[in-house]
């Protein structure tokens, strides 16, 4: 889903709640030491950076720059996932500027 | 072991280090690449990509030398896949340079020949890797703070109910709890405990293994409880949230919408129903026959959620006698849970004969228990479809008093969608199966009747299934002429299919499909309207119908509760225990049905277990739910739980010594430094839940001590049992 999608990671969801997510890190890890029977669920790493939908892109650009990470999750307020914003988003929207 | 030339890529366009990191990212975004390699003097000396254009948001007016990533790590194209997955991991970068070796061999120099970037690993590794047994348990209730796995069952229950509480109460004599922990999340179980398609059942540890040791009878064990529940004649009294004053339509009372409204009256919500049919229960009460199960146990839960304050309307067609839009302005919200109650008739010559029906009106007809018009007593019937639907219809027929009954299918005998031991019930009493053909048209004699079908035959060795779903693939059907033959018969049903019975002129946003657009949280594009179940995701199981009910009300509580806590089910532990019984050994039982001679009524035909039964079944749980427990003061990493696990199942790791570590577990329940009476040792404790099955003789064994197991067992507080009250009882048998 990774390859297809060209996302290095990706979010785990489960009834509308983000348990954290996946990183193409430990799948290459897991590739190397032969453990590859896990399930997302077991290698799911927490938390991952929230924004609410109305925030303005720099407060993604700042938690994607201090988390390092590669994705941010747009949430609503109750924590429901409504979408994703990926470092590639948002240098596309600054290019497009 | 595939090397990395298989998944090298060209170099494609570089970029100079002396430009504005500004023209890079503007190259960058053009160019579709996922990095650029930047350029200086003629060889390659760093990455651009994605991570590194963030720091050029701000400003990017510096030559781009400043923002790139370097050095770029690199491989020789001749070394594994493995090879370069490590050092991508080790350096945390999605592109590794590629360099192969020339000149001589005392000579050698090497060159840059391309990239390979994680995507391609990722996807040769999707290719080569084979998903085996996997580790499904203790990765879930972390979020309530809690050493809690979630079991395999429960994973896969579309409804996540808390099987292994439910079955441990059977197996304890405690059916009423075991009753009470099923209704948590699942409002229906007296249908779900004998029609669920249970794929908690698949994934059930127990059958993780063929052969005599099949999975749990977890749906049976959840009839048992409900079967003694409704005997003991009590209900649910739930503790419901304040009146908010906010009022949600909930258009259909299939289990979706009956989900929906139970969990917003929980919430506070007022809550109106509205049913086109006579009664409610949607497909449940107006589809499924009265001998799958009994529908007085339907009522008795129906009435249990009408009872929480849903302002029922029946006979109401929305979309016609009130529209969407009217809907939308009177309420604060909309949930369309329509279902898809229309069968469909294929348009082949004939099908408009007075004879002709549709499987799922025949099933709605015959559950107010009249017989259909034209329907003939003594005569022959032709069933036309292979799934469940053609199944029941078949069967209603030959219980409704017709002499021989014909279900007539494309799919081979051995690929027929329909449950097979529902086809095999229906062949005990009478059902004539005929296969491999496609119906051509139906026959009429002078006076305008149905007189029989005909068939053609299909060239049943190029037929091709669909690897997921085991569907037909209808496009490789193709006839053989010169085989039309015809089957005599009076009536003719269509079992191939059902479509959304819904005016499409209501601003519903609708899929190519004809099914209703929406999210798997119900959200529609139009603003308040919500849609979930069979009519957005097609025809589908039970149990899928009520979690889209539960999500769909979670949804509607997001857009008007004011502020939701992410877990808002008040849960109180109730038992914290190290009890532990054998997950003994018996095989697996099937309840038992009624004999095929006194199945010719609607008498339902799975018959209850008693007490024996369902506890010897429920003993057969291995307890997924049960996680080991060690006290790492005390742990001396001896590696006697490691040399006695019966399942291999434990690995004792010891830093600076080599230990046998074959379970594949990563799960980590001790780490440990010990003493100096011990020589320093450092070690952990690894476990394979794959493959532990909470036999405990770890426990038995270990010398100091120091492992036990616990589970943790939790109440839902807004629930309370209390009698049902006579007038209660009166509506539940009445029906509502």
């Amino acid at each position: 889903m990774m390859a297809q999608n060209r996302v290095t990671e990706l979010p785990v969801i489960v009834d509308q709640r983000c348990l954290g997510y996946v990183s193409y890190l430990d799948i290459l890890q897991r590739y190397v030491r032969g453990l590859l029977a896990a399930r997302a669920a077991d290698i799911v790493r927490t938390p991952l950076p929230e924004v609410r939908p109305d925030a303005p892109v720099s407060e993604a650009v700042r938690l994607l720059r201090e988390s390092g990470r590669q994705l941010v999750l747009v949430t609503t307020s109750a924590g429901m996932p409504v979408g994703a914003i990926t470092a590639r988003d948002v240098s596309r929207a600054r290019a497009a500027a | 072991m595939p090397s990395l030339s298989k998944v090298l890529q060209p170099i494609g366009q570089t970029f100079p280090s002396d430009r504005t990191a500004a023209e890079a990212l503007a190259q960058l975004t053009t160019s579709g690449a996922e990095a650029l390699l930047i350029e200086k003097d003629g060889s390659i000396v760093g990455l651009f990509g994605y991570r590194e254009a963030l720091a050029v948001y701000a400003d990017g007016s510096g030559p781009v030398e400043q923002y790139m990533r370097r050095p770029l790590p690199g491989r020789n194209v001749a070394d594994s896949l493995e090879s370069g997955a490590d050092i991508m991991y080790r350096e945390d970068t999605p592109v590794v340079l590629m360099t192969e070796d020339e000149g001589p061999l005392f000579r050698k120099t090497s060159r840059t020949v391309g990239i390979v970037s994680a995507y391609e690993v990722l996807e040769e590794i999707g290719k080569t890797t084979a998903d085996t047994a996997s580790n499904k348990v203790f990765a879930g209730r972390k979020d309530l703070g809690l050493n809690v796995p979630v079991s395999p069952c429960q994973r896969a229950c579309p409804i996540h109910q808390d099987i292994a509480a439910y079955v441990d109460y059977v197996s304890q004599g405690r059916y009423l709890d075991s009753w009470l922990v099923i209704h948590e999340t699942n409002p229906f179980p007296s249908m779900l405990g004998r029609l669920c398609n249970h794929p908690c059942e698949t994934d059930c540890k127990r059958g993780w293994v063929q052969g005599p040791e099949n999975a749990v009878s977890i749906k049976s064990l959840k009839r048992f409880a409900t079967d003694y529940a409704w005997a003991r004649r009590v209900k649910i009294d739930w503790q419901r949230a304040p009146e908010n004053g906010k009022r949600v339509a909930v258009v259909g009372s299939g289990p979706a919408g009956m989900t929906a409204a139970q969990d917003l009256r929980l919430m506070g919500y007022g809550v109106d129903l509205y049913e086109r049919e006579a009664k409610l229960g949607g497909l449940l009460s107006a589809s499924i026959p009265h001998f799958r199960f009994d529908h007085d146990q339907l009522l008795w839960e129906i009435q249990m959620i009408v009872d929480m304050g849903v302002n029922v309307f029946l006979n109401k067609n929305v979309g016609k006698d009130i529209k969407v839009e009217q809907l939308l302005t009177d309420y604060d919200a909309v949930f369309l849970s329509v279902g898809m109650m229309t069968g469909r008739i294929l348009p082949v010559p004939g099908s408009d004969l007075p004879e002709v029906i549709s499987a799922m009106e025949f099933l709605r007809v015959r559950s107010y228990d009249i017989t259909p018009d034209n329907f003939p007593r003594g005569g022959d019937v032709v069933v036309i479809g292979g799934g469940a639907v053609a199944t029941d219809a078949a069967q209603t027929s030959i219980k409704s008093g017709a002499r021989k009954v014909w279900m007539v299918s494309i799919e081979p005998a051995d690929r027929l969608p329909a449950f097979g031991n529902e086809l095999v019930e229906a062949r005990e009493i009478g059902l004539t199966l005929h296969t491999g053909v496609i119906v051509n048209a139906i026959k009429a004699d002078a006076s305008g009747h149905v007189s029989g079908v005909e068939f053609i035959r299909v060239d049943e060795t190029r037929l091709e299934f669909d690897p997921e779903s085991g569907k037909l693939l209808i496009n490789t059907v193709q006839k053989l002429p010169g085989t039309e033959h015809v089957i005599p018969c009076r009536y003719a049903i269509f079992a191939s299919g059902q479509i959304m019975d819904f005016a499409q002129d209501q601003g519903v946003p609708l899929t190519p499909r004809k099914l209703m657009e929406a999210d798997t949280g119900g959200h529609t594009k139009v603003a308040k309207l919500f849609a979930g179940g069979d009519c957005v995701q097609g025809p589908s199981f039970i149990v899928d119908a009520v979690a889209w009910g539960h999500r769909t009300a979670r949804s509607i509580n997001e857009l008007l509760g004011a502020a939701v806590p992410r877990d808002a089910k008040p849960l109180t532990i109730i038992e914290t225990t190290d009890d532990h019984r054998e997950a003994d050994y018996y095989l697996r039982q099937e309840p038992p049905i009624l004999p095929a001679e006194k199945r010719m009524d609607m008498t339902p035909v799975e018959l209850p277990w008693n007490d024996e039964q369902a506890i010897t079944a429920a003993l057969r749980c291995f307890q997924c739910d049960t996680v080991h427990h060690v006290d790492e003061s005390t742990c001396i990493l001896c590696g006697a739980c490691d040399d006695v696990c019966p399942e291999k199942a434990l690995d004792v790791v010891v830093y600076g010594e080599s230990r046998d570590t074959s379970s594949g577990g990563f799960v980590e329940i001790c780490n440990t430094v010990l003493g100096e009476e011990f020589g320093g040792k450092a070690g952990k404790i690894l476990v394979n839940y794959d493959r532990c099955t909470n036999c405990r003789i770890c426990e038995d064994h270990c010398p100091v001590n120091c492992i036990t197991f616990q589970r943790v067992r939790f109440r839902d507080d807004a629930m309370q049992m209390i009698p049902l009250t006579p007038v209660a009882r009166v509506a539940a048998k009445a029906g509502v």
